[in-house]
């Protein structure tokens, strides 16, 4: 079932000015609930600008954007959309502004109205989500922490609202390989646990192979391709055409079978490609007696 | 709610007032900014709008953008008007309660109407065509002479490049942070006095602690590429006045001696 869908969506910023530019046209897709979907595509495709149409922060200037049956054109429905689509932005860590990290985090939840006791649970739960110690961090300012700790922390801030929706708006920026497998984990985890709908805007095409069940493909503003992650993967060229990488285990399978190997499937991890490369040796092409070296 | 702000924004188009020494267009927006003070006659009016209207077509910038500043300040034009046509003692036309309007009142605020409506569309034709660092270079060159009183003019017009510089990149900044704790459930018009300003908290903390950090990393980039101060400090493009300047200074001259002498000539 979808929970948003996007109907023909055009945004132009600065409209009626001299700067007017048109960030998205005619885009129409939808997400389905409980899955785990990448917003891909190369710098300036509009992906930010699609990720604040989910939650009504951007209206339509055409086109339609259904969430949860709101459509975000109404004003005054849209206005409580925050509370159910948490929205996570680039560089989160620089919207903190608490004495201290648990004021920080509380900030969603008591605006959502919630009582004193409500507000502790969230917080706790949202901290232990992103793996920061509660009785370490609470009285700690934002100030001291280490970037990537700032990161989680920011992140924390939206998971305590508890929506239903999360989007994350390139969340790996800047972090290293090791802080980006370990927070995307934490995102899968809490997708499997409160059955959240993810969406995950980002250009690392590694990042959506190992974690996406879907990949929505922007280019230039407009809708390039949408579809299951393998079916995305297994063409290859339509990729490289818009300027975007193959994940590494792609890639390999990708130029073994351009040298001749017999691989139909695409690889979308390490393990995958490890398994594929086997099979078609053991299948024993192409003739391995070509080079005594290998067995 | 900070979209669209065109206020003193270059918008670049390449024409020929864009390519004007910055000096020049110093000089010809300050004689043109006494033309205004100093016009009395509605010929005069005349003259002087048909001039810039002249100026911005040739600019090529989009009247609609020189509306639209014109907006922003409706509220200034229209609180100068009202207070004009009902404070200014004369010949009673009509009366609202306790007010009266007069004929003075209302020509006089016609006329202020008009000297501000051009003021701000000349001051803004300067920094649509003009980029921040030519204008600033215009000023310090304008203004050199004050170094002989010990004027840090140097220093003065590099602070106004950096501040005009940042003002764009902090807008942006402001627009950013705001949506984020929108999407945190933050409203910045609800509630009585106390709270609004009290919302503005989680807006400002973010706002100064990254103008702050810009700040550190500018001087340092600046201490990298070891700068220091003005002194036999070269341009990488150095301003040259060419003819288009003499005409452009020479035609805002002629239209204030033209202003001023109407205005002594003729009652």
């Amino acid at each position: 079932m979808s929970i948003i869908e996007v109907h023909e969506l055009t945004f132009v910023y600065g409209r009626k000015t001299p700067f007017e530019v048109t960030s998205l046209q005619d885009v129409s897709m939808e997400v389905l609930e409980g899955e785990f979907l990448a917003v891909a595509g190369p710098t300036g495709s509009g992906k930010s600008t699609l990720a604040q149409h989910f939650n009504g922060l951007l209206r339509p200037t055409f086109g339609s954007v259904t969430v949860l049956g709101i459509n975000t054109r109404d004003k005054r429905s849209a206005a409580g959309l925050w509370e159910k689509v948490g929205l996570v932005f680039q560089y989160p860590e620089v919207q903190l502004f608490g004495e201290t990290v648990y004021e920080d985090i509380a900030f969603g939840p008591v605006n959502t109205g919630a009582g004193k006791e409500q507000v502790d649970r969230r917080v706790r739960q949202a901290m232990e989500l992103v793996e920061l110690d509660y009785h370490r961090f609470r009285d700690l300012s934002p100030l001291a922490l280490s970037a990537g700790e700032r990161r989680r922390a920011a992140i924390a801030g939206v998971l305590a609202i508890q929506p239903r929706i999360l989007v994350l708006d390139e969340p790996t920026a800047g972090l290293d390989p090791a802080g980006r497998k370990r927070l995307l984990g934490q995102i899968k985890n809490l997708q499997r646990a409160f059955d959240c709908t993810i969406i995950l805007v980002t250009h690392n095409m590694d990042d959506a192979a190992r974690w996406a069940d879907r990949i929505v493909l922007l280019d230039q503003g407009r809708l390039y391709r949408q579809g299951a992650t393998r079916e995305i993967f297994n063409k290859p060229e339509e990729l490289l055409t818009i300027g975007l990488d193959l994940p590494f285990p792609s890639t390999l399978v990708h130029l073994l079978r351009g040298a001749g190997w017999s691989i139909e499937k695409t690889a979308l991890t390490i393990d995958e490609a490890e398994a594929l490369v086997l099979k078609a040796r053991d299948a024993g092409f192409p003739s391995c007696s070509a080079n005594p070296g290998h067995s | 709610m900070l979209d669209g702000i065109t206020l003193g924004r270059y918008i670049p188009t390449g024409s020929v007032v864009h390519n004007l020494d910055p000096r020049a267009k110093i000089i010809a927006v300050m004689l043109l900014i006494i033309s205004i003070l100093a016009a009395r006659q509605p010929i005069t009016y005349m003259v002087i709008t048909t001039f810039i209207i002249l100026v911005i077509i040739a600019a090529k910038i989009p009247l609609t953008a020189v509306l639209r500043s014109l907006r922003l300040l409706w509220i200034v034009l229209l609180c100068g008007f009202i207070f004009q046509a009902f404070f200014t003692p004369g010949q009673a036309l009509t009366t609202l309660g306790p007010l009266t309007i007069t004929r003075e009142g209302l020509l006089g605020a016609g006329e202020m109407l008009w000297r501000l409506a051009n003021l701000i569309t000349v001051a803004s034709l300067l920094t649509y065509t003009t980029t921040p660092i030519k204008l600033t270079a215009g000023m310090e060159y304008l203004l050199s002479p004050l170094r002989r009183f010990k004027v840090p003019v140097h220093e003065l017009t590099m602070m106004m490049t950096i501040a005009l510089r940042f003002v764009p990149t902090l807008l942006e900044e402001a627009q950013i942070v705001m949506k984020a704790q929108q999407s945190r459930g933050a409203s910045f018009t609800r509630g009585n006095l106390w709270r609004r300003a009290m919302s503005l908290v989680p807006l400002l903390v973010p706002l100064f602690a990254g103008a702050f950090r810009r700040a550190e990393e500018l001087a340092t980039a600046m201490e990298a590429r070891c700068y220091r101060g003005g002194v036999n400090r070269t341009r990488m493009s150095e301003l040259v006045v060419g003819r288009a300047d003499q005409v452009a200074v020479t035609a805002c001259g002629v239209l204030l001696i033209a202003t001023v002498v109407l205005r002594f000539i003729q009652v």
